[in-house]
């Protein structure tokens, strides 16, 4: 039996350490709530408001929450820098550029609002990086939250199923993005309705692997996982069956439900990846004494 | 050893938990937070002397003004990051000195949006001309404050550097 005696020294960085990485787990969290607030002012935006300039109020907030949104991904990233965290970091040091050179395509639109182009080349762009950024805030989270919850090894079934779901919903989104576009409408309405039905089948499969994983561990599932699946399905069914309706029914009110519940199931999945989390504000307190 | 290094904090110095390697890739952060105020400042000068001349607008789309706000954006993100190392890792002053630019960025950006929203030239008006002083001036602060933060860096990387010779 190998044993090993952890100094107090030791002790100490290791309950700083991880008080470091359980501040990042929370910054990244704040991180997705920022792209989900940028996420639904800005469909808000696209759908319900016309002559944006400026000094619109809801150009304002999705200006604000978008600021938010790139220096939180910049914050991340480099404190995962620090922390040696080299995936984390990269990933989000690109997105801060990507976040960066869209945000310059909306100066551009509020410079020419009524130019069709340059509508579309805004919408595709900031939609092409809420859909970057959603998986890389997926990815974020399940990498730090694992390091956190003590289980260093590759990631789960469920995680792998919930990175799929991340990177279909965000296809479903860009997809979604281009139906506006007179030019793009036949093939863009073609792809957000597959990668739509793609999303529903692999939220079912994650609260479907998060069901069995737990039974074939014979631990029992964990239930805040199959609760926030349960949810991000719910949700993600809501959400499709809006899409029917506006389709049946012309009215786009429902377009405006439809993405700000899909939003929900973006936030669902993103728990979901970080589950079971718990609150650590005290720093781990296991690593004092003698481990064998 | 390393713990030593970094709890051995000579009277008077915030050396903060962040280690050198750490401190020294802050510092290149700093150090690219300077190239960018010096884009956004040619920037505006450009604008100020070959755009508007003091008499033409500008408009929200034209492509210097264009990177002078996203220069302005990444100045404030860096000076962001900067102010959350400090906070996380002990460092009171760096995060004090990067709040304080942080808040003249803010208060330059709304001088910034003033000056757009009020016709874009200085012949506009006076609540566009405040409105470019308010930014001028600020912004001349932020990166005052920013070169204070950045000096505190560089000392406790030098203090760590020499404690590292010496033990």
């Amino acid at each position: 039996m190998k044993s090993s005696v952890v100094t107090p020294a030791e002790s100490d960085r290791a309950t700083s350490a991880s008080k470091q990485t359980n501040k990042l787990v929370y910054m990244i969290y704040v991180q997705a709530f920022f792209l989900a607030v940028t996420y639904v002012v800005g469909v808000w935006e696209t759908l319900q408001v016309s002559n944006a300039s400026i000094t619109t109020p809801e150009v304002i907030e999705h200006g604000i929450a978008s600021s938010g949104f790139a220096v939180l991904t910049g914050v991340v990233g480099f404190i995962a820098a620090l922390q040696g965290k080299r995936r984390v970091s990269l990933l989000n040091l690109a997105l801060f550029l990507i976040t960066v050179a869209a945000g310059s395509t909306g100066f551009a639109f509020l410079g020419n609002t009524s130019d069709p182009t340059q509508t579309t080349i805004t919408n595709l762009s900031m939609m092409a990086t809420v859909a970057i950024a959603m998986p890389i805030t997926g990815f974020s989270i399940t990498d730090v939250s694992r390091g956190l919850n003590g289980r260093e090894d590759e990631p789960s079934p469920v995680g792998v199923m919930t990175y799929l779901a991340l990177g279909a919903l965000s296809l479903t989104i860009i997809a979604g993005a281009g139906v506006p576009s007179a030019s793009l409408y036949s093939v863009a309405i073609i792809a957000h309705v597959g990668f739509a039905a793609l999303t529903v089948a692999l939220v079912l499969g994650v609260l479907v692997i998060s069901l069995f994983e737990g039974y074939s561990s014979g631990a029992g599932w964990d239930a805040q996982r199959v609760l926030y699946s349960l949810l991000g399905l719910a949700f993600v069914a809501i959400s499709g069956a809006d899409g029917v309706v506006y389709l049946t029914t012309g009215d786009m009110s429902y377009v405006v439900v439809m993405a700000e519940f899909a939003v929900l199931v973006y936030i669902f999945l993103i728990v979901t990846s970080g589950a079971p989390y718990r609150v650590h504000l005290g720093g781990s307190k296991k690593t004092q004494g003698v481990q064998s | 050893m390393e713990q030593a290094k970094l709890t051995a904090s000579p009277q008077g110095e915030e050396l903060g938990t962040l280690g050198l390697s750490g401190l020294r890739l802050t510092l290149r952060l700093c150090y690219l937070n300077f190239a960018v105020y010096l884009a956004v400042y040619v920037s505006g000068m450009y604008i100020n002397i070959y755009i508007t001349s003091g008499v033409n607008t500008i408009g929200i789309a034209d492509p210097t003004n264009m990177i002078h706000m996203i220069g302005a954006t990444v100045n404030f993100a860096i000076s962001f990051i900067v102010m959350i190392v400090g906070i996380l890792y002990g460092m009171r002053k760096v995060a004090l000195f990067s709040l304080g630019a942080l808040i003249s960025l803010v208060a330059a950006t709304i001088g910034g949006l003033l000056f757009l929203a009020t016709g874009g030239a200085r012949q506009s008006g006076s609540v566009t001309l405040v409105g470019g002083w308010i930014m001028s001036l600020l912004f001349m602060l932020a990166l005052f404050l920013s070169y204070y933060a950045t000096l505190r860096i560089m000392r406790a990387t030098r203090v760590l550097e020499v404690l590292g010779k010496v033990q």
